[in-house]
């Protein structure tokens, strides 16, 4: 019995090692003009709460890996990732990111994950003088850390002013009515953009009305914006009390268009809201429905690798490294962090799949949100 | 539009009320707050939402399902949480505690059998709006407000008119002199906890139909329902429904007139205004001495 | 009628009652009598089921109920007015009045609130008001009354007499009387050993949980003893 098992057992590991080689001998087949390689290292969450994030994170990165080195990698080199998971944990993360500079001389870091991890591991990475670059975090003050703290990740700050600009262009409002949960230091502080966003443009505020999360009940504030009778309703709140909001505003017969914040980049939000949801409009860092080449071929190819349509996660993941590419292009030399610093800060109007990039002055993205609006439950590129 | 505020006041407030009714009688009978019953509210909402996914598209068969079922967790809490621990006579803070630990392990229990994620009623079972000299009142709305208005009314009746509700009063008020009149109080404690399950079962099934279902809605129903009590009269029915109505008008009036943002804070400081006033609540009475032993 | 057999009982590690025994026929005033802190009022405790004997026996009509719970006690008419009245307070006269008939599944209960009201016409004026309100007196006119709803044919009396003034003392023994010889047998626990007594038909006195003496009423009221120590017959007499 025990033989049988055993030989099972050997069969079981030759069929998964012919399988993977038959995945890998994609890139493997490609024979590098150089020695040496392009090596980068990636900290990201990769078990417990925020796996799933740091999961699409690490596709994203294979898949722009397994590109870049199919094309025949960069100056005749290929392109090398060393994983590490810092678990959601700051210390995690600096302890990651010290062994990859130090022991593995990796050129640069992509990573972490969460805000807070790189408010820890950033500035190590700093001191020592590497390339550091989040794909995810959207705190305030992450490119501020230091001249080697870059992040591509358009916060929601950076996403609504294309989402106000967009709007006003197209919908022509003059009044707005601006609803925000203040118990929450995300909506608060969008709606903060949003007020000054709305502002710039020229949109007069007649109503500035405010919740709770976890509130239910808004016909209270909605029938004081009922009375201000705005052109447009602007909502900063998570999709929950966004989803009843639109519900009991229709209910009111307030029928404006309505324009959101992150909240309402949910699926959930026109689960729980239905017909309330339809035609609002939200900005999004990324779009894979987009009409567009670039993206078309990256959601092609990331679905027929990973069976499912490529999130935010993934998508800010793949142009990141990307960025790392063609900053490693203009560079030249592998071993040179210095030099591959400041080839990535001048990148400027770089196509990514979320869009059209740069870095501002302090390592922060400069780049246009794709606006959305929700048609018959699906997002559409509004237009 | 004073007409539509008038309209969301009494909405809102039904709302509250519903929550305060268990509350209040619980606490009326046993002198505990029970910290479950946030809890309980939001179960009763997921069984009402259970029965609606199976299709039986009847307000009244989901009000039955989520009281049924409400009665049953109820039980539970009684057998396994309170029953215990008067038999251990820890005092008063022990079951407050106990029913904390219960309400944190039923949220995590329902996070667990139905995820984070807020859900909805079929929209077939929410029925639709009237309209009332311009402002728009929810079929749900009228649901809640009746269905609050029968039951204090029920509630009051079993407690003023009846044996046993009676004896529910005279269990609350003294267990050991209840007991030499001849009442089987531990029953009475056992039915009173049951009942007002029941009563949290529905109202969570009303505001679950009113708005959404998930596992942490019965946190602010729960805080507003403590408050409401205080408001109204420890252990007052009448009160506990009076307390809801004016608490939904306060918090409504304040966004009118001032500002949202002063929503919660308003309605509290009316609360802080009026046991200064009134320390025993609208409705209360003063201790008398000899109450409860 | 009842029988209570070397009962030991107390609280916790507290021994209170160090074997009782004794015997209430039927009909009779039985007075147990004694000093503060005898055990008195636990000896009533036990009798009435709020607390269970460490051991011996209490038989009501000969039947063994020292194992029943309190609540099923009255059903049988064994009916028990608590030191201190124990009304409750937040109700209203007339619901504490129909509390009292709480354990009775016949229909008499409107003609007896009746009579009740009868006796007692200051609790009739006073029906809709709450019980708290009332003076001790009336209070403990109402706790009788509560226990006469039930139809007693044992009742136990608990201090009926405490904190009332002289007058209304008088009145509630003449009470006592009077609901005897209308056929309740009665146990009373008095401090006021002199009025007991001249009431009684039998007596018990009771000393550091024990019975120390026990016999005829109209004997007891004469014995030296009794005299020097309940009666305040000799100027040498204190309260132990």
């Amino acid at each position: 019995m025990r033989s049988v098992r055993v030989v099972l057992c050997a069969v079981a590991v030759l069929v998964a090692a012919l399988v993977a080689g038959a995945v890998a001998g994609f890139g493997a087949d490609v024979a590098f003009a150089q020695s040496g390689a392009w090596r980068f290292g990636a900290v990201l969450v990769l078990s417990g709460d925020g796996a799933a994030y740091g999961n699409s994170q690490r596709e994203g990165l294979e898949l722009a890996r397994d590109t870049i080195n199919a094309a025949g990698g960069i100056h005749g080199m290929p392109v090398e990732i060393i994983f590490e998971d810092s678990r959601g944990e700051r210390t995690d993360a600096v302890n990651a990111v010290l062994k990859l500079i130090n022991r593995d001389r990796v050129l640069a870091i992509i990573g972490p994950t969460y805000s807070p991890e790189m408010f820890a591991a950033g500035p190590a990475a700093d001191r020592a003088r590497v390339t550091i670059m989040g794909i995810s975090t959207t705190a305030v003050g992450i490119g501020e850390i230091g001249d080697y703290v870059f992040r591509n990740s358009l916060p929601e700050e950076g996403v609504i002013p294309t989402t106000i600009r967009v709007s006003k262009e197209k919908l022509g409002y003059r009044t707005a009515a601006l609803l925000y949960s203040n118990n929450n230091d995300f909506t608060k502080s969008a709606a903060e953009t949003m007020e000054r966003e709305l502002r710039a443009n020229g949109v007069q505020l007649v109503a500035i009305e405010t919740f709770h999360d976890g509130d239910t009940d808004f016909r209270a504030q909605l029938t004081k914006v009922l009375q201000a009778n705005p052109d447009v309703l602007v909502v900063s709140a998570l999709y929950k009390e966004a989803a009843l909001l639109l519900q009991q505003a229709r209910q009111l017969g307030l029928n404006q268009p309505v324009v959101g914040g992150n909240g309402f980049n949910s699926p959930e939000l026109y689960r729980l809201a239905g017909e309330a949801a339809e035609g609002a409009i939200v900005g999004s860092p990324w779009f894979p429905g987009r009409d567009n080449p670039l993206v078309k071929d990256f959601v092609a190819r990331y679905q027929e690798r990973y069976g499912r349509v490529p999130d935010q996660f993934a998508a800010q993941a793949y142009d990141g490294l990307m960025l790392f590419a063609e900053a490693a292009r203009r560079s030249g030399n592998p071993n040179d962090r210095q030099g591959f610093r400041n080839a990535l800060a001048g990148i400027r109007n770089f196509e990514g799949v979320t869009g059209l990039f740069s870095f501002d002055d302090h390592g922060n993205p400069m780049m246009d949100a794709t606006i959305l609006q929700l048609r018959g439950g699906e997002y559409v590129e509004f237009k | 539009m004073w007409m539509q505020q008038l309209i969301n006041g009494v909405s809102l407030g039904a709302t509250y009320s519903l929550v305060a009714l268990g509350y209040t009688l619980v606490f009326g009978t046993l002198g505990i707050i029970n910290m479950a019953h946030g809890e309980i509210f939001m179960f009763g909402a997921f069984f009402g939402l259970l029965l609606a996914e199976t299709g039986v598209l009847s307000a009244a068969a989901m009000l039955a399902v989520a009281a049924g079922g409400a009665a049953v967790m109820g039980l539970l809490l009684e057998y396994i949480a309170l029953r215990p621990l008067r038999r251990w006579r820890g005092g008063h803070l022990t079951p407050l505690i106990s029913t904390i630990g219960v309400g944190i392990f039923l949220r995590s229990l329902a996070l667990h059998l139905f995820g984070p994620e807020s859900q909805v009623f079929p929209a077939a079972l929410r029925g639709g709006n009237y309209r009332l000299g311009g402002a728009v009142v929810t079929e749900v709305d009228l649901v809640i407000l009746t269905t609050g208005l029968l039951l204090m009314l029920g509630l009051w009746l079993l407690l003023s008119r009846t044996k046993l509700g009676k004896a529910m009063r005279a269990t609350a008020e003294n267990e050991a002199t209840a007991a030499l009149l001849g009442v089987n109080t531990e029953a009475i404690i056992a039915v009173t906890v049951v009942l007002a399950a029941a009563l949290g079962g529905v109202a969570g099934a009303l505001v679950g139909l009113s708005f959404a279902v998930s596992p942490t809605m019965g946190l602010p129903y729960g805080l507003k329902g403590l408050s409401i009590i205080v408001l109204g009269g420890m252990g007052n029915v009448v009160g506990a429904m009076a307390g809801g109505l004016i608490l939904g008008f306060a918090e409504v009036i304040t966004v009118q007139l001032f500002s949202s943002s002063w929503r919660d804070a308003a309605a509290f400081a009316l609360l802080f205004l009026l046991l200064v006033v009134k320390p025993e609540g609208l409705f209360g009475r003063a201790h008398q001495a000899g109450g409860k032993a | 009628m009842l029988r209570v057999q070397d009962v030991h009982a107390g609280y916790g590690a507290v021994k209170v009652l160090k074997g009782i025994r004794l015997e209430v026929p039927a009909g009779k005033i039985v007075a147990l009598i004694g000093a503060n802190g005898a055990g008195k009022t636990t000896t009533l405790r036990v009798i009435a089921g709020q607390l269970r004997p460490q051991s011996g026996r209490v038989s009501f009509n000969g039947q063994d109920i020292s194992r029943q719970p309190a609540y099923v006690r009255p059903r049988g008419g064994l009916v028990h007015v608590p030191e201190g009245r124990a009304i409750l307070a937040r109700m209203t006269v007339q619901e504490n009045l129909e509390m009292g008939a709480y354990a009775r599944g016949d229909g008499g209960v409107k003609d007896d609130l009746e009579h009740v009201f009868a006796r007692f016409p200051r609790l009739k004026e006073r029906r809709r008001q709450a019980a708290g309100t009332l003076s001790g007196g009336e209070q403990q006119m109402l706790a009788i009354g509560r226990a006469l709803m039930a139809r007693p044919k044992l009742l136990l009396l608990d201090e009926p007499s405490m904190g009332l003034a002289p007058k209304v003392t008088t009145e509630i023994f003449q009470l006592i009387q009077q609901i005897n010889r209308e056929g309740t047998t009665i146990l009373l626990v008095e401090q006021n050993a002199r009025q007991a007594l001249r009431i009684a038909d039998y007596a018990y006195v009771m000393e550091t949980g024990q019975i120390a003496l026990e016999g005829p009423a109209s004997e007891l009221i004469h014995n030296r003893r009794v005299v020097d120590a309940y009666l305040g017959g000799a100027a040498t007499a204190a309260h132990r």
